[in-house]
């Protein structure tokens, strides 16, 4: 007990808050099939001919946010096997699927698109036989291709990029009445603006999607007030699936859904919610409480003005299904 | 001027393990003659000299541990020769024992200030003979008779030279510190006592008329705190490599809270632990792979929870000895090392104890006679960190609850059973409790929890030894323990627990040992060794049966009843050869057969020790050695585990010497190597059935660890005033997990280690003490950056090669200071213990920031002051 509280003292790090976007970062990743279902016999050998034509194209996007400065930037989508570094760098089949140049992400009108689609070809046909080739369970738990992405300043120096990985599994109709899976979402956002108890709360309002620069007026609230945002959910949100056991049978479950919490500053209470339950029973509750910030980002100096202030909330289920929301408050001090 | 002699019996005895039942008692003695040119030039000297005694009680050997010459060695020499002892007794025979002590040559001024005391009459002059512990005309009544006792601890003092100095008489307390005089007139007198160990004490009495005078004469340690004691001697050696420490080293060493377990940490062959911890990092074995024995039986556990304190308080100790590699027959089912705790005997001449204080718990022990052949001793300890924890936990926060209760004690108890001359009876007793409750009410966050955990353990050992004439000892040991750790998670308001884990383990298992010596050239350790143990496990956890689901799924907890049984029946022996005078050759072989969950294991380890002895002070030493370890009967499981999962195998290889120039020092130092095999790993390989469903294969025996190194240690023992070590060790230690993976280093591998302790009492009461540790840092993984997982919303690592860079070296001083104060029937002692004293920031390990971009040290102690009380009576 001694040695644990002082190593509590001792491991006592200042790092920057994770949910706070201070440069460059890749915000998320979703596929439009993030799940792709095919009826093979696994105790065969892999059949290009019948497994391609059952396989659906599946663009992956991500969302990037550079608030530091207004820049463009490059970027390069790459398809591999999924490694556990999520980085393409074995000697594994890989072909590079996008690259280009955006805008400033966060400034840019329209909204610049960083995506990547991946065909029923011949490189996803290799990169999933280099898998399979691999995998004691011949495809039974499903084959996961991986989308690494790159992004960094046009023109910089590489070593400023960022990465990031997006999966896209490719599994075995088993059992027969198993279905792919989709993408979560939700209905809107609901703020309670000067959040103090359950009880006394104001009632909510609803948060607008989009981006700061797409929003001429934002929800206004002043420096240091508590909002607390509460995804409402769609009546789909959570899919029942069923997948099979490795003792030959199925096993029903219900999806859970996760929210993360991003944003441009001010602090989040909980950075995550939602989800499964705890070892106690609770169900995760989904709201989040974010404090205003008084300060500029990163400073301690005050707010100069108004300042808008962008919020991010990622949805992901357990099954690599995601979908990304952009919302946008306005702190008036 | 006159000069005056004084012998007093520094050390008797013979080694912790060969019970000296009963101490050699001086019958007669010849005072030595002052030299007179010493004498003359007032020259004053204290001759240390080793006494040889037989088993007749005579003087066989004088060694002169210390010359100091002008004529006062060989004055000592010649009046020691002439002592005559009833002999001491081993085990409850007459034996030959080895004694020190020292004889003092002073000169004291006549002082003739006081009033002339009454003389004596003639016939009150000293007879020549009669029991040492009685002055004056034996024929007349005793008028004065007292007690020679030790301040703050009571403890009788044998071999005190009392003196009533008016009437030249001497007497020499016996082994219950009594003396008595007969026929003293009335009148006033000084008495004097003298031990070469204590102060001098001068204390007048007054004698009335027809009236007998009691008196106990409180003797203060020299320094007033002088290390108790060494006791140290002959035994047989069937062991090549095995270090110890005793009870006194146990609890000063400073930096270890006191802690008796920590304290061998900085014996040579063990890796430093980090953060303090109390892992037994042997020669690059997992800690799990040294067996900790308590009288020759294993137990689980050694630690409170989290880091905490020791289970087992330093009283009920009397010895840890480690033995890094090599060990005897009699140990087994381990093949990495042993600690061997020796349980410290109840036998006492009173009521004795202690009571500990410090920021975190509060203990005491307590020795006692019960009868003439009884005498039992208990301890306890209990933490209060749950009073004061709820002022320095932060808030809960409005309308919300909070309540952490982290509670550990343990409790212990021992008595042993005089059978004379059939032998000795004994039965101890351990448990310990560690508990955690957490209660959280948070209504605007809309959770709640309740969560309990408890780690719990109990053991009873019975212990009956007795001689079968000679040197030979049979010892029959059965022994019975209870292990449980159990938690529970549920919601405030839930009536049942929402999940829980409850393991149960019960053990039962006996020893019968014969070891001593057959004849001049063999001594034999053989015996059987047997365990058995019963684990149930009892959960409400979510469990899923496919691959497919990642995690974050919302699995419903469902229960889950398994159980594991083991029994392993180990015979052992070692036959210890006297080949010449100089050679002796050890050869030892255990056979342990296994059921595990109903299968059966065997193993076979042949081993061989020898020792050459190069003259009196060197010896050469070399071991080979198979040693085995079975698997954990829970790694054999059906579902968990794999049913065909082997025994783990070792083999131990080293080569060294000792030293010994004397009884203080010592030298001992080895090369050694060891090559670990067939360790059982964890896998997440499938196999699939012929069913087409698939197992996990969950363990295999494919694991490979080899270490290689070179061990020294420098040790001062013991003695009135100082003790202290010396160690270094080099080791590189290396696996790999299974054939064709890159072989790393151990995940504690540490070239070099070196630990510096020592201890010293300067007097007055003070006693300060030193440990200084450096050693190398640990294997890392070196962190090359992250990438962002964008369906978990988390980075995932990108690490280079594995183990490939270490953390920075590690250097630590840990100073300890304490003070003791002596009263007439206890003692109390305060200590204040600083670990880090140069507050030097050791990096532990790294943390990265949630993208692996920017690193922070995570260091070990800060500078750490840690005040206690400790009361002696």
């Amino acid at each position: 007990m001694k040695a644990l509280l002082l190593i509590g003292l001792a491991a006592c790090g200042s790092f920057q808050d994770p949910n706070i976007v201070l440069d460059l970062r890749i915000i998320g990743a979703e596929a439009t099939l993030p799940e792709q279902l095919v009826d093979v016999d696994l105790t065969m050998p892999p059949d290009a001919t019948a497994i391609l034509p059952q396989i659906q194209p599946s663009t992956i996007c991500a969302l990037v946010s550079e608030p530091n400065v207004d820049e463009r930037l490059h970027y390069e989508m790459t398809l591999c096997p999924f490694s556990a570094d999520e980085r393409c760098n074995s000697d594994l089949p890989k072909v590079v699927l996008a690259s280009g140049v955006i805008e400033d992400p966060d400034t840019a009108t329209p909204e610049p698109q960083m995506c990547a689609t991946i065909e029923p070809d011949g490189n996803l046909l290799g990169v999933l036989l280099a898998e399979l080739d691999g995998d004691p369970l011949q495809g039974l738990a499903g084959i996961d291709v991986e989308m690494q992405i790159v992004v960094g300043p046009e023109g910089g120096d590489p070593a400023q990029n960022v990465y990031g990985s997006k999966i896209m599994r490719v599994s075995p109709r088993i059992p027969a009445t198993r279905t792919g899976n989709q993408n979560p979402s939700i209905d809107r956002l609901d703020a309670v603006v000067g959040h103090v108890a359950i009880d006394t709360d104001p009632p909510p309002v609803t948060l607008a999607f989009g981006r700061c620069v797409d929003q001429p007026a934002p929800l206004e609230v002043a420096p240091g007030t508590v909002v607390r945002i509460t995804p409402v959910e769609s009546a789909d949100a959570h899919e029942t699936y069923v997948v099979p056991t490795l003792d030959g049978h199925t096993q029903t479950l219900v999806e859970s859904v996760a929210y993360e919490w991003l944003g441009g500053n001010g602090h989040f209470a909980g950075g995550t919610s939602g989800g499964p339950r705890d070892f106690a029973g609770n169900p995760a509750p989904l709201f989040t409480d974010w404090r205003a910030p008084t300060t500029q980002v990163a400073s301690d100096h005050p707010l100069a003005g108004p300042t808008d202030v962008p919020i991010w909330v990622i949805q992901r289920d357990e099954r690599f299904g995601v979908h990304w929301y952009e919302s946008c408050i306005r702190v008036v001090p | 001027m006159r000069g005056l002699v004084v012998a007093a019996l520094l050390c008797l005895g013979t080694s912790a393990h060969a019970d000296v039942t009963k101490p050699p008692k001086l019958l007669q003695a010849q005072a030595p003659d002052y030299p007179p040119a010493a004498l003359a030039s007032k020259l004053t000297a204290k001759v240390k000299v080793r006494l040889h005694i037989d088993a007749n009680g005579l003087v066989t050997a004088v060694d002169v541990i210390e010359h100091v010459g002008n004529g006062f060695d060989e004055a000592a020499v010649a009046a020691a020769s002439q002592y005559v002892f009833e002999p001491g007794e081993i085990d409850g025979k007459p034996a030959a024992i080895v004694v020190e002590t020292a004889i003092n040559f002073t000169i004291e001024e006549q002082v003739d200030d006081t009033p002339e005391p009454p003389k004596p009459p003639p016939s009150n002059a000293q007879p020549k003979t009669g029991p040492p512990n009685h002055g004056g005309d034996l024929g007349r009544p005793i008028t004065l008779e007292g007690v020679a006792m030790e301040r703050g601890t009571r403890r009788r003092l044998a071999g005190v030279i009392v003196s009533i100095e008016e009437l030249g008489l001497d007497v020499v307390t016996d082994e219950d510190g009594a003396f008595f005089f007969h026929g003293v007139p009335a009148g006033k007198y000084k008495v004097l006592a003298l031990d070469d160990k204590f102060d001098r004490l001068e204390r007048p009495v007054e004698i009335g008329k027809r009236e007998k005078l009691e008196v106990r004469l409180w003797m203060r340690p020299k320094g007033g705190n002088l290390y108790e004691t060494v006791v140290e001697g002959e035994r047989e050696t069937l062991e090549v490599t095995k270090r110890t420490l005793q009870r006194q080293q146990l609890t000063s060493v400073p930096g270890t809270f006191g802690d008796p377990i920590r304290a061998i940490q900085t014996l040579p062959g063990i890796a430093r632990a980090p953060f303090g911890l109390g892992l037994l990092l042997i020669r690059g074995s997992n800690p799990d792979d040294t067996g900790i024995m308590v009288d020759g039986h294993e137990v689980p556990s050694l630690f409170h929870f989290l880091g905490g304190p020791s289970i087992f308080n330093a009283e009920m100790l009397e010895s840890i000895d480690l033995y890094p590699g090599g060990f005897p027959a009699r140990f087994g089912r381990h093949h990495g090392g042993i600690v061997s705790l020796e349980l410290r005997s109840t036998a006492s001449d009173g009521v004795h104890g202690s009571a500990k204080v410090d920021f975190i718990d509060a203990g005491g022990y307590v020795r006692a006679p019960i009868t003439k052949d009884l005498s039992i001793a208990v301890a306890g300890r209990r933490s209060y960190i749950d009073a004061f924890l709820g002022f320095v936990l932060p808030d809960a926060g409005k309308g919300a609850t909070r309540i952490v209760t982290p509670v550990y004690y343990d409790y212990s108890a021992r008595a042993d059973y005089n059978l004379h001359g059939d032998g000795r009876a004994s039965i101890f007793a351990i448990g310990s409790s560690d508990t955690l409750h957490v209660l959280d009410k948070d209504p605007d966050q809309m959770v709640s929890t309740n969560l309990n955990s408890a780690i719990k353990f109990f053991r009873v050992i019975g212990d009956y030894t007795r001689s079968f004439g000679g040197d030979l000892k049979l010892t029959m040991s059965p022994a019975w323990g209870r292990d449980t750790i159990a938690f529970s998670g549920a919601q405030a308001e839930a009536t049942g627990p929402f999940t829980s884990i409850a393991v149960v383990n019960s053990s039962l298992s006996y020893r019968m040992r014969l070891h001593g010596r057959l004849d001049e050239h063999l001594v034999i350790d053989t015996g059987i060794d047997v365990l058995s143990r019963i684990t149930t496990y009892q959960a409400l956890i979510p469990l899923g049966d496919n691959p497919i689901v990642p995690s974050g799924a919302d699995l419903s907890p469902s229960q889950l009843f398994r159980g594991a049984q083991s029994l392993g029946v180990g015979l052992h022996g070692d036959i210890g050869i006297d080949v010449t005078d100089k050679l002796r050759l050890v050869p030892g072989l255990r056979v342990d057969g296994y059921i595990l969950n109903g299968i059966d294991r065997s193993a076979i380890d042949p081993r061989l020790v020898a020792r050459y002895k190069l003259t009196p002070e060197w010896t050469a030493k070399a071991y080979v050695g198979r040693f085995s370890q079975p698997p954990q009967p829970e790694a054999l499981d059906r579902r968990f585990g794999n049913p065909k999962v082997g025994i783990e195998k070792a083999e131990h290889y080293g080569l060294g010497y000792e030293w010994r120039p004397d009884r203080l020092w010592s030298l001992d130092s080895e090369i050694y190597y060891v090559h670990r095999h067939n360790l059982v790993v964890f896998t997440n390989d499938l196999i699939q059935n012929g069913d087409g469903t698939y197992t996990y294969l969950n363990f295999k025996n494919t694991g490979i660890h080899d270490s290689y190194g070179f061990e020294a240690i420098l040790k001062r023992e013991i003695s009135a005033h100082l003790y202290g070590w010396l160690t270094y060790t080099y080791s590189h230690s290396d696996q790999q997990m299974e054939p064709g993976e890159v072989i790393v280093p151990t995940a504690f591998d540490q070239p070099h280690v070196l630990n510096a302790v020592a201890s010293w009492k300067p007097g007055g009461g003070w006693e300060l003490g030193g440990r200084f540790q450096l050693a190398s840092g640990r294997p890392d993984t070196p962190t090359l950056g992250g990438t962002y997982d964008a369906d978990t919303g988390t980075y995932v690592k990108l690490a280079g090669d594995k183990r490939s860079i270490r953390v920075p070296d590690f250097e630590q001083l840990d100073v300890r200071v304490a003070h003791a104060w002596l009263f007439d029937t206890w003692s109390i002692e305060a200590y204040l213990d600083v670990i880090n004293t140069t507050y030097a920031k050791n990096v532990e390990a790294y943390q990265y920031d949630y993208r692996f971009r920017q690193r922070s040290p995570v260091t070990s102690f800060p500078i750490l002051p840690t005040l206690g009380v400790k009361g002696t009576w």
